[in-house]
């Protein structure tokens, strides 16, 4: 894929200082701390309900925190959330397509709704990169699902957003559909973006990711570089946090 | 800390002593007044005396919805609980009163005019005022996250509360050429100086009770919810 | 701007291809034209009164039915994230997706106007074109705020139901107008009359709109 458009400046990064998220008096997230530097890959595990959507939904701009700041692309995500919108792009298990629109249709709404210039280019150099010309004209309701997954991913990268958020992406990805996908993804860190991927699959982030972490109870309580060795002390630690949690 | 808030002190006790007295003071001095010192009015009769319950009644379900409005922009700015908690509990303890102003309306009305209901500007913006007020109380039932419903409800409470004058305008309108039934003016704004005094005591004393309501409910409320999100972190640990 | 126009376009596509919303609004207002026809009896006194009456009451339920699918629709495709994900301006989505129930409703008023005065025998009214009018300020103000509490209602367990609760109340001032003006239409009442209930209408919208816009912003966010 064409990296030329794609700024890869220092300021690409995500930066979470202190994010505080009270529902009531509940913390969905508490004093949570992130560093991720431009063109780099965090890996975030965790188990349910420790706080990894409350985590996505702030820093996609939807979810108002409580305290602290989120900074994306050093953009403040509560002051400046179009600037922000405008360099992220979101991958969610769930497809955000319209099923009744074919390929192509939806992949033409996005790009209005981002103002793409020249979206039809755009659009065929995106479909032939995740092999779904041949569909453009089907209904994106009848594609499989590892074929909408790849549809989501062209929508999501229609304006080439430097970060990424990805929400359990590998949800409900048969392993053939997943282990594309992961090659993809790993296409995706090469070109300079920065990741921010959220995911149960332990091995698969640990390919992408340059830092793993793992986020329980609304809190950062591990986090290690990535080594090619470690991942097994990792699983051992996420094991230990999991229990000590009566999950 | 929170459980400040929540604890007695021996001033605010103090405070709660003196304000449910007078309350109760209030009544009996007011149920005297209406009912032994001030005379019949000539006009409309024994039937007449609901007016001392009907228009404070009245006063309080808009200055409820008043107050609701207005925390509820506090609520929308803020984003403190507090303010979601006295719109909610102004709203609630008002559909009371708009309740009771519908009933008493008709009341009135049938000795006086022979139909328990003339659709006269006052009493139907009332009505939909109180059918707003129901509405807001059922989507802050069924709306599942605490959140969303205080979202949800400030939000609407602001739609009703714009809307107020215009449904009132619109009926007033709509009403045409029919002459102003009914009304507090009931000897057309030259109240013999008895039932003035006697109104404005009805009118301060429920106006006292409705605080004194208000505040407890809230506190209620407040505490509602502290326990609901105690006992969600307990499911969550899996403790229970 | 061109967001709207996007939002707008794809809206009115996907239901000229389902046909959905506008066949069942449509059909709905003539079912409830004809029961009123049966529950009121055969050539009732004054049928231009009658008529503009029951024109805006199916109005209002086949509007309601058409807001609760519209956005039971966008619901069930989860797109509304997507959608404010994107760097749009939420104003522009929400005047989009309001503008879309309205043009729904509106084809839905275009066919059911002419079938009402044939039901009820009336003539045309001297002034079409003010009648058009009428219909479009009214649809503005019943669409424009209830678009933003059909947004609300969809997300609880009541669902259907409340939609109707919330809305009515609170739409009373265009139902009252938009009738009153209707009525003074179809009896050939002179213009002065009616433009009073007309400015009513536009205040309405003009209010409405603006807290909906507002409000939207506030209903979306969590």
């Amino acid at each position: 894929m064409a990296t030329d458009t794609i700024h890869m400046s220092r300021s690409s990064g995500i930066r979470v200082d202190g994010l505080t998220k009270r529902y009531g008096s509940v913390n969905a997230l508490h004093g949570v701390d992130l560093d991720i530097p431009a063109g780099s890959c965090l890996a975030l595990y965790g188990p349910n309900g420790a706080g990894k959507s409350t985590l996505i939904g702030i820093l996609s701009t939807l979810v108002r925190p409580t305290q602290g700041t989120a900074r994306i692309a050093d953009f403040d995500v509560r002051r400046d959330g179009t600037e922000v919108r405008c360099r992220l792009g979101v991958i969610s298990h769930q497809p955000w397509v319209y099923d009744r629109l074919s390929v192509r249709d939806n992949l033409e709404f996005f790009s209005r709704l981002y103002g793409i210039n020249d979206p039809n280019s755009r659009i065929d150099a995106l479909l032939r990169e995740v092999e779904l010309e041949r569909w453009k004209d089907h209904e994106a309701g009848t594609l499989s699902r590892g074929m909408r997954q790849r549809l989501t991913i062209a929508r999501a990268l229609l304006h080439n957003p430097p970060v990424l958020l990805l929400d359990e992406p590998f949800t409900g990805l048969d392993r053939h559909s997943a282990k594309v996908f992961a090659k993809r993804l790993a296409a995706l860190r090469e070109e300079g973006r920065t990741i921010l991927l959220v995911t149960h699959h332990l091995e698969e982030g640990w390919t992408l990711a340059d830092r793993a972490a793992i986020l329980v109870r609304g809190r950062i309580a591990h986090s290690v570089d990535v080594t090619p060795n470690g991942i097994e002390d990792f699983a051992t630690v996420f094991d230990r946090l999991l229990e000590g949690n009566g999950a | 800390m929170e459980s400040g808030k929540l604890s007695r002190t021996r001033w605010t006790r103090g405070i709660w002593i003196v304000a449910t007295v007078t309350v109760i003071a209030g009544f009996a001095v007011s149920i005297y007044l209406v009912f032994i010192s001030t005379g019949i009015e000539r006009n409309l009769g024994f039937s007449q005396k609901i007016f001392y319950f009907h228009v404070p009644c009245a006063w309080i379900t808009y200055l409820a919805f008043g107050i609701a409005a207005i925390s509820s922009i506090l609520y929308l700015i803020r984003n403190n609980q507090v303010w979601d908690s006295i719109a909610y509990s102004s709203i609630e303890l008002g559909t009371v009163f708009t309740t009771l102003v519908i009933v008493t309306g008709p009341l009135w009305a049938r000795p006086t005019w022979g139909a328990y209901w003339v659709w006269d500007a006052r009493l139907t913006t009332t009505l939909i005022l109180w059918l707003i007020e129901l509405s807001y109380l059922l989507l802050r039932a069924f709306v599942e996250e605490p959140e969303k419903a205080a979202k949800y409800g400030a939000v609407l409470a602001l739609l009703g509360a714009l809307d107020i004058p215009i449904i009132h305008y619109s009926v007033v309108l709509w009403r045409g050429m029919h002459p102003v039934v009914m009304q507090s003016d009931a000897g057309g704004g030259g109240l013999p100086s008895e039932f003035f005094v006697a109104l404005m005591i009805s009118l301060a004393t429920f106006t006292l009770l409705f605080f004194l309501l208000l505040t407890v409910r809230v506190r209620l409320e407040l505490v509602r919810s502290r326990l609901t999100n105690v006992r969600n972190r307990i499911f969550e640990q899996g403790l229970a | 701007m061109r967001v709207f126009w996007a939002i707008l376009w794809k809206d009115v596509r996907q239901e000229w291809r389902r046909r959905e919303l506008v066949l069942v609004m449509a059909v709905f207002s003539v079912v409830v034209l004809v029961l009123f026809n049966f529950a009121l009896g055969l050539s009732p006194d004054r049928p231009a009164n009658v008529a503009a009456a029951v024109m805006w009451i199916a109005f209002t339920f086949a509007g309601t039915l058409g807001l609760n699918r519209s956005l039971a629709m966008e619901r069930d495709d989860q797109c509304l994230r997507a959608l404010l994900l994107s760097p749009a301006d939420r104003a522009w989505i929400y005047l989009a997706k309001a503008v879309g129930n309205m043009v729904f409703l509106l084809i839905v008023e275009i066919l059911v106007v002419p079938l009402t005065l044939i039901l009820f025998n009336l003539s045309v009214p001297l002034m079409p074109g003010w009648l058009a009018l009428t219909c479009i300020l009214g649809t503005i103000g019943f669409v424009g705020v209830g678009t933003l509490l059909a947004g609300m209602a969809t997300g609880t367990r009541m669902r259907d139901w409340l939609l109707p609760l919330l809305l009515f109340p609170i739409q009373v001032p265009v139902l009252i107008s938009a009738v009153q003006a209707t009525q003074l239409l179809l009896n050939s009442r002179p213009l002065d009359e009616i433009t009073l209930w007309l400015q009513l209408l536009v205040a309405f919208d003009l209010v409405f709109i603006a807290a909906s816009i507002l409000a939207f912003e506030y209903i979306v966010e969590e």
